[in-house]
């Protein structure tokens, strides 16, 4: 046995630079095994931990017109109460109640007015004590004071810390709130689970706290500002943790069906938990770790089994001989395979530990950094999985046992004589004329012997070991080529989305829907530089199908045509706009499985009693209108679907020219100019204007991430073109080992040193065409698998795209990868004492 | 000045912590068109002097000087060039190039340093590629593989890859021919008709000088000269008449 370890250890110091390239890649592998899963559990846990913690409501419903007035829109607090406590005895799994108020207005912060939610909470319990947190929904407090019991005859509010940290606010700053802009003390910043990602609403394709914040009030001051005393919006239900969605749904339902049924409440549709936007969010984010954690250490850890094998294979072939030998002097073949199997295993274990720690290390920081990336509030939770760690380790063990163990079994089967005559020098070659030859003879083109013979007669010699050098170049210029097409693919949607599809440079978002647009456009048509203007209004809407059990939850936009200008550059998978019609974006249509030509029935809010026009206050009741299917397009938005606002307004029965927004074209649209026109606006209409932004000005947010992308995709680029180095410079340095005499006597013949240099050269030059050409079509199945599998988010609608310019990125980095790993077998092959290297028989 | 001149030469090879003297001293003087035999038992230096002379290899003193070029001091490109125009190897273990077939692996050599060609009254250097495949045929005729050309070296048995090995060498009509062992790997008949074939195709109308490697002294009185080493010196250094290698017998 001390015999076997020495030897073990002196053949791995005889070939240690590339048994520690396989060793890197073991370590590789095993540690994105330990970084990729655990940070996947980290996340998990912290996440569920921070839902758990402050009890994230199982499901919520709110009113059925939760903007509105009117029974449809608010509840009365004290009723409600009675009637959940009366439902609540039939259902063992309630365990807590809250009622709040929920309600989308303006903010104006630091002089800057911009969307916002005002979420309201009772801070005393049933006997009038104060309590500092709501029964569900809850929310730690980052920064600042508690509500007291005087806070619920205050002008005070917590703001979601999102909000805080993009308008840099703190305790005792003020925010307005309102048309009115009633100034708002802020006692705190807070973190919220139902704001771990700031999200409005799924139709929010750029989510920013410029655009959307959260602030908190005590309920009583909501009701008093809102003048909807004693009343309520929202039901928030806590149930058992354990119970299943089906199982949560079902009681939501019934909850909805006692209250509307036998209480006569109208009420929307439940959201559940796992439709929670942030929640959904941040669940599909880290299964999509977790499936990326699966995948690319075991892609890595094939790699350094396959590069194992061709190493061990190679050493057993070489030393056929010396097996011979041991074998006549009466060693068991189970001994010798056991030298080698422990020269596998011993490389295996050194990437293990190594990899093991790394990914420890890494792993305790990347849950961190992560969850500054995606701005989460919550503290974050790591911890060392031991079953992970043990996971990671045996595969790593796994990888080294079957990489040593199966090219050796079969070599170890001659006979010791056989073994002893074996001259491995002669088995370098099959002794045939490749047929890429003489398909290239049969066109009369003649390769001469000091040109293209040779390097393709050795690119045909050993078909493993070329199979292995392709493999290293396909992973490269797939990975290469996936990273820069889904980096194109988002930039190009983006791109086509806000400079082609986008048609307009400014766009005024009103904070209450007035009923005289057109008025309104017609006089800021009037500003110098102003070409054209037209206006839309946005709601929500469920669409249904009669070819489908499925409904869809949209952004409805019905866009006002002015004069020709629409606002909006429809991209048509087909059909056509058409007033009276609906469009359809391709993945709502497909959930629906529709087409152009077919009715849908849209469930949206009819207007059954005017209040009043300035603002807009009415009753509304949920009612279902068919539209025929004009057209369905392919745009980045995934979730929306658009019609003539004159039929939207017609088939709700809104009055005069109602809209949200007001998008308009500008004559050389500078900055200065676009400054100058919304400065104009704003003076005039600043009463009812909630933001007036620039394309750039929605975008920034985006263009930064894209940005951070960018940085990401070149550092994966790095990591591909060092596993093609490794993967290459293995096959590259047995290739040249093996031929090694031969070089020698054609050295010694005469032939200079540059010949040599571009024979290997051009081999590995087709090694690289070839597997680049792989590679690509592998890069387009990845990147296809990324885009439309891993990251599949229907409310981005992105088409996969990869430039000429990536296609030629990834075979030039690629080559660069393969050039560096010539490099240093070649050097050392060049200088070879040619005396000695001529007499020996080395393979 | 004699063709190939060594003077006070010392090699050195150092592995590891162990430095060895493989030649010590040497002084020597050869003649263009000789047949040197270069006997000895092994380790006696005999591979180090031919490698010096070919240019495999440089001195760690003295100098060596092959037609007035000083070899000791070229550079390894210089080297190179001297070794493709000026030198034939003939291995002990013949050295084809596998993936080539016989017929290839003369015309790789030939390749290298082109064809003389008799165009117009003066000598010239032809690379047309039908030259070149005519004169490695004419050689492979000369070791008599014209029916093997097209195979490869694994298609081969040990006196015929030799056979390809001396054509090789032979097919660039190099001033020095240099053969270490070229018999070692081989039984006595075919060894014998390689020596044959080499002195058929050297020898004194050629002028080309050629060294034989060999440890067996049987094979001595082939050569116009015998040099015998020990320990890296020269003990015995004589001329002598050559028997012709049909009457050699060992």
């Amino acid at each position: 046995m001390a015999k076997t370890i020495k030897n073990i250890v002196r053949a791995i110091k005889a070939n240690k630079l590339r048994f520690l390239t396989i060793s890197l890649v073991i370590a590789i592998g095993v540690s994105s095994w330990n970084m990729m899963i655990m940070a996947f559990l980290d996340m998990d846990f912290t996440y569920n931990h921070a839902f758990q913690e402050n009890n994230m409501a199982s499901f919520t419903i709110q009113t059925a017109n939760p903007g509105g007035s009117g029974s449809d829109a608010w509840i009365d607090m004290e009723n409600l109460t009675s009637y959940l406590n009366e439902f609540k005895q039939s259902v063992p799994s309630f365990e807590k109640i809250e009622l709040r108020i929920i309600y989308d207005t303006k903010f104006v912060v630091r002089g800057n007015s911009q969307n916002g939610r005002l979420i309201a909470y009772k801070t005393t319990d049933e006997e009038g004590n104060l309590r500092l947190q709501p029964d569900v929904n809850g929310i730690e407090i980052l920064q600042g004071r508690e509500f007291t019991f005087a806070s619920q005859y205050q002008n005070v509010c917590y703001v979601e810390g999102h909000l805080a940290e993009y308008w840099k606010l703190k305790e005792n700053d003020f925010i307005g709130l309102g048309d009115q802009n009633i100034p708002f003390q802020v006692l705190g910043v807070v973190a919220s689970p139902e704001y771990l990602m700031n999200m409005g609403s799924y139709a929010d394709l750029l989510p920013s706290p410029r655009r959307f914040g959260v602030i908190f009030l005590p309920l009583r001051v909501a009701q008093n500002i809102l003048n909807v005393q004693g009343q309520v919006n929202e039901i928030s239900v806590k149930l058992d943790w354990g119970l299943s969605k089906s199982e949560r749904k079902h009681i939501a339902s019934r909850l909805k069906t006692y209250l509307e049924d036998e209480k006569g409440l109208k009420l929307g549709e439940p959201v559940d938990l796992d439709e929670q936007i942030a929640y959904w969010l941040l669940r599909m984010d880290i299964q999509e770790a977790r499936e990326l954690g699966y995948v690319l250490p075991i892609i890595l850890l094939g790699m350094a089994m396959w590069g194992l094998y061709i190493l061990l294979g190679r050493m057993v072939v070489a030393e056929r001989k010396d097996i011979g030998v041991a074998q006549a002097l009466g060693y068991s073949r189970k001994t010798i395979i056991l030298q080698y199997v422990g020269i596998a295993l011993l490389i295996s274990i050194i990437g293990t530990v190594i990899g093991t720690v790394l990914g420890v290390i890494i792993a305790s920081q990347f849950s961190p950094i992560y969850a500054k990336m995606v701005t989460l509030l919550f503290p974050v939770y790591t911890r060392m999985d031991p079953v992970v760690i043990g996971a990671g380790f045996i595969l790593g063990i796994i990888t080294g046992l079957l990489g040593g163990y199966l090219p050796v079994r079969n070599a170890i089967q001659p006979l010791p004589a056989e073994s002893l005559r074996f001259d491995p020098s002669l088995h370098i070659t099959s002794g045939q004329i490749p047929l890429l030859e003489r398909m290239l003879k049969g066109l009369r083109i003649k390769l001469r012997t000091t040109g293209f013979k040779l390097p393709v007669r050795n690119f045909f010699r050993s078909k493993k070991r070329t199979f292995s050098s392709i493999i290293g170049v396909v992973i490269s210029v797939s990975l290469i080529s996936c990273m820069f097409g889904m980096f194109e693919s988002m930039d190009l949607a983006l791109t086509a989305q806000y400079q082609d599809i986008e048609d307009w440079d400014l766009r005024v978002d009103f904070s209450e829907v007035p009923t005289n647009t057109s008025n309104i456009v017609s006089a800021i048509k009037q500003i110098d530089g102003v070409t054209a203007g037209t206006y839309s209004l946005t709601s929500g809407a469920t669409i249904f199908s009669n070819f489908s059990s499925n409904s869809k939850t949209v952004q409805l936009i019905g866009l006002k045509e002015s004069e020709g200008y629409l606002g909006h550059t429809f991209e048509f998978k087909s059909g056509t706009y058409d007033s009276e019609g609906i469009i359809l974006s391709v993945p709502v249509a497909e959930k629906l499985k529709v087409k152009v030509g077919d009715m849908v029935s849209l469930e949206i809010p009819k207007l059954t009693k005017l209040v009043s026009t300035a603002p807009l206050r009415a009753h509304f009741k949920m009612v279902n209108v068919s539209f025929k299917i004009s057209g369905i397009i392919d745009e980045f938005n995934g979730l929306v679907s658009y019609l003539g606002l004159d039929k939207l307004k017609s088939v709700s029965n809104f009055p005069g020219d109602p809209a949200n927004s007001i998008l308009l074209k500008v004559e050389n649209p500078t900055i200065e100019k676009l400054n100058e026109i919304r400065n104009i606006i704003k003076e005039k209409y600043d009463y009812n204007v909630r933001n007036i932004f620039t394309k750039e000005e929605q975008t920034s947010d985006l263009l930064v991430l894209l940005n951070a992308i960018y940085y990401i995709v070149y550092a994966i680029v790095g990591f591909a073109m060092a596993l093609a180095v490794i993967m290459v410079y293995n096959t590259v340095y047995i290739n040249l080992q093996e031929q090694q005499r031969e070089i020698a006597t054609l050295l010694t013949i005469g032939t200079p040193n540059r010949r040599i240099i571009r024979n290997v050269t051009i081999e590995n030059l087709i090694v690289t065409i070839i597997g680049s050409v792989i590679g690509l079509i592998f890069g387009w199945v990845l990147l296809w698998f990324m885009m439309d599998v891993v990251l599949d988010m229907e409310f981005f609608r992105i088409q996969l795209f990869m430039s000429n310019s990536t296609i030629f990125q990834s075979f030039f980095f690629t080559l660069i990868a393969v050039l560096i790993a010539e490099y240093f077998p070649l050097r050392r092959i060049l200088n070879l004492n040619l005396a000695e290297a001529t007499k020996e028989r080395v393979v | 000045m004699a063709f190939i001149e060594l003077k006070n030469v010392i090699k050195n090879y150092t592995l590891g912590e162990t430095t060895t003297l493989a030649l010590d001293g040497i002084n020597l003087e050869i003649e263009k068109g000789e047949l040197v035999i270069v006997y000895g038992p092994s380790g006696a230096g005999k591979t180090t002097l031919l490698n010096l002379i070919g240019g495999l290899d440089i001195p760690t003193e003295g100098d060596v000087t092959v037609a007035e070029i000083p070899v000791s001091t070229l550079s390894a490109q210089w080297l190179t060039v001297y070794r493709r125009k000026k030198v034939g190897v003939v291995f002990q273990f013949f050295n084809l190039i596998s993936r080539l077939t016989a017929l290839e692996n003369v015309e790789y050599s030939l390749e290298l340093v082109g064809v003389k060609e008799n165009g117009k009254g003066k000598d010239t250097v032809s690379f047309n590629s039908k030259l070149i495949k005519n004169k490695a045929k004419e050689y492979l005729e000369k070791v008599e593989l014209g029916d093997r050309m097209n195979h490869f070296p694994s298609q081969l048995s040990g006196g015929e890859q030799q056979r390809v090995s001396i054509a090789r060498a032979l097919a660039k009509e190099p001033e020095i021919l240099l053969a270490d062992e070229p018999t070692g790997n081989l039984d006595y008949n075919i060894g014998r008709k390689i020596l044959e074939l080499m002195e058929a195709m050297t020898g004194k109308a050629l002028n080309r000088t050629v060294f034989i490697v060999t440890h067996n002294d049987a094979i001595c009185p082939l050569g116009d000269r015998v040099i015998r080493l020990s320990d890296g010196q020269i003990i015995e250094n004589y001329t002598q008449e050559y028997t012709p290698a049909k009457e050699l017998y060992w």
